[in-house]
């Protein structure tokens, strides 16, 4: 298989980031949010060197020296953080794709997101070509030469640009339109294309933690004060420059065009779109069963709305005549099948039937609530040794069921946020001495928000939450993936001796 | 995940060194060569409508009495064009060679030329030649010069229906250079003059000009 190695390379080097930034700081956990943030840097130092750039071909080049070199404390930084933190921009977005790639979340359900990230890519490669055109130096020539030989070669074109960039061709007109392209046209749609790739998702986080900004923000700096942006000589139509230290984030394809013709450059890259494009359904995997609405079960709280990650649940007039305002409805093209809805509904508490069928408002056909009270209850009785301790995880983490032992049962569910705080206490009420739920790497939750809603509703901070009367002591949550078996079971054991001091602190109370 | 702070961020900082190296590295390396150190640069570029297939055609007054009065207009032109075809040699030997067709969607725009080849820089002959009507046989417009051509220079090749083919490059400055070349000799041919002969297919006769040449 493909993925295995690239999701194992992914998990290391994930694991690296865990132990230098730890979870809440991983900057694989904050991709996106640190591209927005990256943007904001481009924006703001973008906003300043607008003030003294000149923006015509006799004066574009000289006002970029000024820039530079004049005003190398202020503009010069800005220019190199303008510079440094594009180029940032291009790392972090491709390390986003390789991690949606690695952890499987570019298909099923997800195809929407990834098949409009791709553009963004190529938007923002883009966007970088036209601000590297606006210094007007020989790079900029190599740039404006080639990027005219490559829109020729489409049919719109059909060769007219090309004439644009020989010796006197090149206008202030045409420079104006490059920089209202690169100030406002490009920029606008990939504010564009950026809405609709987080359309699909909810509570969508735009800002990195304040610690990942600052740091990379430092480093940006640094890098800018360390060795400043620089251009090359102004541009001259007349001859041709011999040498170029060219941008590989953003000018990789130019330097094909000295070997290819202009027709096969665009033949490769649109067929490397189009093929990251077509992933979802190249490597496809089928999304389990969509949650399913029980009007009879349901209030219309809306609980499931607020909590679902994808946008998939709206609250609606009722329908059934039932004397409840409201109703909530699942959109199966949007659902991705993760249970957090049937985690967050009030009528999954496994005691409100205790001899009948357990019946919630919204649930998941592969694992109903009422399956999970019958395994959660089966797997406390079959447990032979104590503390019995029963572990709740998700499928996408770490494989609980290679936890099981004399003591210890593992049960996997489709993510830990479809867990109902009060199987916790049902758990505990069948004769479970402590209950651990292992979801996904802290921040790294597959379905996006089932470790952190768990938590909390453990915590008493989100609804439904874990009532004041189920002994926190004997409840630990933690999160891991598959290379993390060892440091779970580590946390077993020990979660075991403070289980088995608890027993005997409450014998000896019994006692005396 | 390290408790230690010190370390912790002492890892951080390697990370992001390691981050900020990757960006220096490769926002400016490695560089690229666009040409050698004795090398230059053709450039052919220019738009050109090619004549037309049929020409026109003048209408009989018993045509034009039968058009309404605004739309009277003596000649009748087919808006088809005709595909050029253009040659170019260097030092005898052809490095360009190529039929366009007239764009749009009847046939009846322009062509766009374009053509980029890198060359030894010094002294070279050029010849250039260029069929833009179906109903002359052969090339009916020409030039051939002897160039020089410094190092990274571009020398820039134009047309223009009037003058016929135009060299330039680095404009004043590179114009000035193309006056110091001795026996420079230009072929200027009416459509008229062009006949096919046998061996080279092609055969004009020779004009001298006096002055700078363009």
């Amino acid at each position: 298989m493909l993925v295995n190695p690239v999701k194992r390379a992914y998990l290391a080097l994930e694991s690296w980031f865990n132990i230098s930034f730890g979870p809440e700081w991983n900057p694989l956990y904050h991709l996106g949010t640190l591209s927005f943030f990256l943007f904001w840097v481009i924006l703001v130092s973008g906003i300043y060197l607008f003030i003294p750039f000149h923006g015509s071909v006799e004066g574009a080049h000289a006002s970029v020296e000024y820039i530079t070199h004049e005003q190398w404390y202020v503009a010069g930084i800005m220019r190199s953080l303008h510079r440094y933190a594009s180029d940032a921009v291009v790392i972090t977005v491709l390390l986003h794709m390789f991690k949606e790639f690695a952890s499987g979340r570019y298909r099923g359900f997800r195809w929407f997101s990834w098949v409009t990230g791709v553009p963004n890519l190529w938007m923002v490669v883009t966007l970088g070509i036209t601000g590297y055109w606006l210094v007007w130096d020989e790079l900029a020539q190599y740039i404006a030469v080639g990027s005219a030989q490559l829109m020729d070669a489409l049919p719109i074109f059909s060769g007219a640009m090309t004439r644009n960039f020989v010796s006197g061709g090149m206008t202030d007109r045409f420079f104006i339109l490059i920089e209202f392209l690169h100030l406002l046209g490009q920029p606008l749609i990939l504010v564009f294309l950026l809405w609709l790739h987080v359309k699909r998702l909810s509570n969508v986080e735009i800002n990195p933690p304040r610690g990942l900004a600052m740091g990379t923000f430092i480093a940006l700096l640094a890098l800018s004060l360390w060795h400043p942006a620089v251009s090359h000589a102004p541009a001259n139509l007349d001859s041709v420059p011999r040498e170029l230290r060219i941008d590989w984030f953003y000018l990789n394809v130019y330097p094909l065009l000295e070997y290819w013709p202009a027709r096969q450059v665009w033949m490769l890259t649109t067929g490397v779109t189009l093929l990251l494009m077509m992933l979802p359904w190249l490597l496809p995997k089928k999304d389990g069963p969509r949650a399913i609405v029980d009007l009879d079960h349901c209030n219309g709280c809306g609980i499931c709305f607020e909590d679902c990650p994808f946008d998939a649940i709206s609250v609606q007039a009722r329908t059934d005549g039932a004397r409840y305002e409201h109703e909530v409805v699942v959109d199966p093209a949007l659902c991705g099948a993760c249970g957090i809805c049937a985690g967050s509904c009030p009528a999954s508490n496994p005691f409100r039937t205790p001899r009948g069928e357990l019946k919630t408002g919204i649930d998941m056909p592969q694992l109903p609530a009422e399956e999970m009270r019958r395994l959660t209850r089966e797997a406390v009785t079959t447990i032979s040794a104590e503390p019995k301790i029963i572990v709740f995880g998700c499928e996408h983490g770490l494989n609980v069921k290679r936890l099981d032992r004399a003591d210890t049962r593992g049960i996997r569910l489709i993510c830990s946020g479809m867990l109902p705080p009060t199987l916790v206490e049902y758990a505990l009420k069948q004769g479970a001495a402590g209950v651990m739920v292992v979801g996904c790497r802290e921040n790294d939750c597959f379905y996006r928000f089932g470790n952190r809603w768990t938590r909390m509703r453990f915590a008493g901070e989100r609804k439904p939450i874990l009532r004041a009367r189920a002994e926190r002591e004997r409840l630990l949550m933690h999160g891991a993936a598959e290379p993390d078996l060892r440091e779970i079971e580590a946390e077993l054991e020990q979660f075991r001796g403070r289980l088995r001091e608890l027993e005997r602190a409450e014998t000896g109370v019994a006692q005396s | 995940m390290l408790t230690n702070k010190p370390v912790r961020y002492l890892l951080q900082a390697i990370n992001y060194s390691v981050f900020m190296a990757l960006i220096w590295y490769f926002a400016s390396a490695p560089s690229i060569r666009i040409i050698a150190d004795d090398e230059a640069v053709i450039t052919i570029a220019f738009s050109h409508a090619g004549q037309l297939r049929e020409p026109c055609r003048q209408l009989t007054q018993e045509e034009l009495n039968e058009l309404p009065p605004n739309m009277r207009k003596l000649d009748d032109c087919p808006r088809e064009r005709s595909p050029v075809t253009i040659e170019a040699l260097l030092d005898d030997e052809p490095f360009y060679s190529a039929t366009l067709q007239p764009t749009g969607l009847f046939g009846d725009g322009g062509v766009n030329v374009f053509h980029r080849i890198k060359i030894s820089a010094g002294e070279h002959l050029l010849s250039l030649k260029m069929n833009d009507s179906v109903r002359v046989d052969g090339f009916n417009h020409a030039l051939e010069r002897a160039v020089k051509i410094d190092p990274a220079q571009i020398l820039l090749v134009g047309f223009d229906s009037d003058e016929g083919f135009i060299l330039s490059g680095g404009r004043e400055k590179q114009a000035e250079r193309f006056n110091k070349i001795p026996e420079i000799s230009v072929l200027l041919i009416p459509p008229e003059a062009v006949r096919r002969v046998a061996g080279n297919g092609f055969r004009a006769e020779r004009v001298r000009r006096s002055g700078p040449p363009g």
